[in-house]
């Protein structure tokens, strides 16, 4: 049927069901989907940024109680070994020097002790805030020990010193011969033991080991 | 239906049937449209919804959870500095070189007549690369590197020998394939090798210094 054979009852029908239909679907698009879509959008831009986020953040939490648990034992095993045989934070020159000046009588040599001048390892950036999670948590303490003996002496401390004190390096090593008697050497060591570089460190160890006691 | 060929019927007496007349279920096709069309809207609107939703729940737990997570990777890079502070507390030990058996091992290897040759300087410098010195590349060797135990160990000397460089390629072959050696030797070089003025009647003395480089020790468990 053309339009033009429609009576005029049916043509205001279909005008007016069109202009209805016309009406309903602008009312649906700009008050419901319009917003809806808008709305989408923006959420949809939330999930891209956060889903990952969100879920490797669930991921780090379900791990956190595992983590904090392992850091109480790390903590507490590097307590231990520090107390057992690691220099203490305060007086180390003393500490250092009644160690290997009784070693080093123990085979018969007479040693002098001194702390090594300056520092054997990097130091942090000066006047720049040193990020600590980017550094070793360990240097070097080092003492210059100075003897006057024989290449078996010298043997027989080191072996010594090695058994006593299972943390310490020799951080280097020079001998020398010695005009006057020549089976008694100039021998300078440098000995090392790890200590923590950061004071704070300590207690950081210390609050960790508590948490997880 | 319309008459095209004959039409004997008055105008108003025609009478025109719509398709829907001829076939009722026709009737149905602008309401299926319809609810079609309302359904397509309906599925996107509850689509978008959903996408709204989600998007707001997510937000909410982010929210949430924001600040534990921040804590919580803080907490997780100071475990793994701890662990590495752990690790190279317990490699501190094992990865020291064992001197007192390298002494031995280096006094071991000088060879026959031993009486030819004196020793007037032995030394070396730990180097602890990561801690002490920069990696060889000279960037920042901290995070992630282990430190690691370098030593190059210098021992100069003086022989009175006819035939020196026998006797220094003897010793250099002994040190760098010894039975026994507290540790892997990588190489042994010859780095100075000089004859000094001697008088006529009297053998040459000759200075030489070797330079005998270890193999590193990591300061790993």
């Amino acid at each position: 049927m053309k339009f033009s054979e429609m009576d005029k009852n049916q043509k205001q029908l279909l005008i007016l069901s069109v202009g209805g239909v016309i009406t309903a679907f602008f009312i649906v698009q700009n008050l419901l989907l319009k917003p809806a879509k808008e709305a989408a959008l923006e959420a949809q831009t939330t999930i891209e940024e956060l889903e990952s986020e969100v879920n490797k953040g669930d991921l780090l939490l379900k791990r956190d109680t595992t983590l904090r648990k392992e850091m109480g034992n790390m903590a507490a095993e590097i307590q231990e070994l520090r107390a057992q045989n690691l220099p203490p934070e305060t007086s180390r020159y003393i500490w250092a020097l009644q160690h290997i000046s009784s070693l080093a009588r123990g085979v018969g040599i007479k040693a002098d002790v001194q702390e090594t001048p300056g520092v054997r390892y990097m130091p942090s950036n000066a006047g720049k805030n040193t990020n600590r999670e980017s550094v070793p948590m360990w240097v070097p303490y080092s003492v210059n020990v100075t003897m006057y003996t024989s290449f078996e002496n010298l043997k027989k401390f080191l072996q010594e010193l090695r058994v006593a004190h299972p943390f310490v390096s020799v951080g280097s090593v020079q001998i020398e011969p010695n005009d006057v008697t020549p089976e008694i050497h100039y021998i300078r060591l440098t000995l090392e033991w790890p200590v923590l570089r950061f004071e704070e460190d300590l207690e950081w160890l210390k609050s960790l080991h508590k948490e997880a006691t | 239906m319309r008459n095209h060929y004959i039409n004997l019927l008055e105008p108003e007496e025609c009478h025109y049937l719509s398709v829907a007349e001829s076939n009722p279920a026709y009737k149905l096709i602008p309401v299926l449209l319809v609810v079609a069309v309302l359904a397509g809207v309906f599925t996107k609107y509850q689509s978008l919804q959903e996408t709204i939703a989600k998007g707001a729940d997510l937000k909410a737990r982010w929210t949430e959870i924001e600040e534990q997570v921040e804590e919580a990777k803080v907490r997780a890079e100071r475990h793994g500095r701890l662990e590495r502070g752990l690790q190279t507390l317990q490699g501190w030990t094992g990865s020291r070189y064992n001197w007192p058996d390298m002494l031995s091992y280096i006094a071991k290897q000088i060879p026959d007549p031993k009486e030819k040759v004196q020793f007037t300087r032995l030394y070396f410098d730990e180097k602890m690369v990561g801690i002490r010195d920069k990696s060889p590349t000279g960037g920042p060797v901290y995070r992630g590197a282990r430190p690691r135990r370098e030593v190059s160990l210098e021992l100069r000397g003086m022989i009175r020998f006819e035939q020196p460089e026998l006797f220094l390629g003897r010793f250099q072959g002994r040190l760098l394939n010894g039975e026994d050696a507290p540790v892997n030797i990588l190489a042994v070089n010859l780095d100075n090798y000089k004859q000094l003025p001697a008088k006529e009647d009297e053998l040459t003395d000759t200075a030489f210094t070797f330079t005998i480089e270890l193999e590193p020790r990591v300061l790993a468990p």
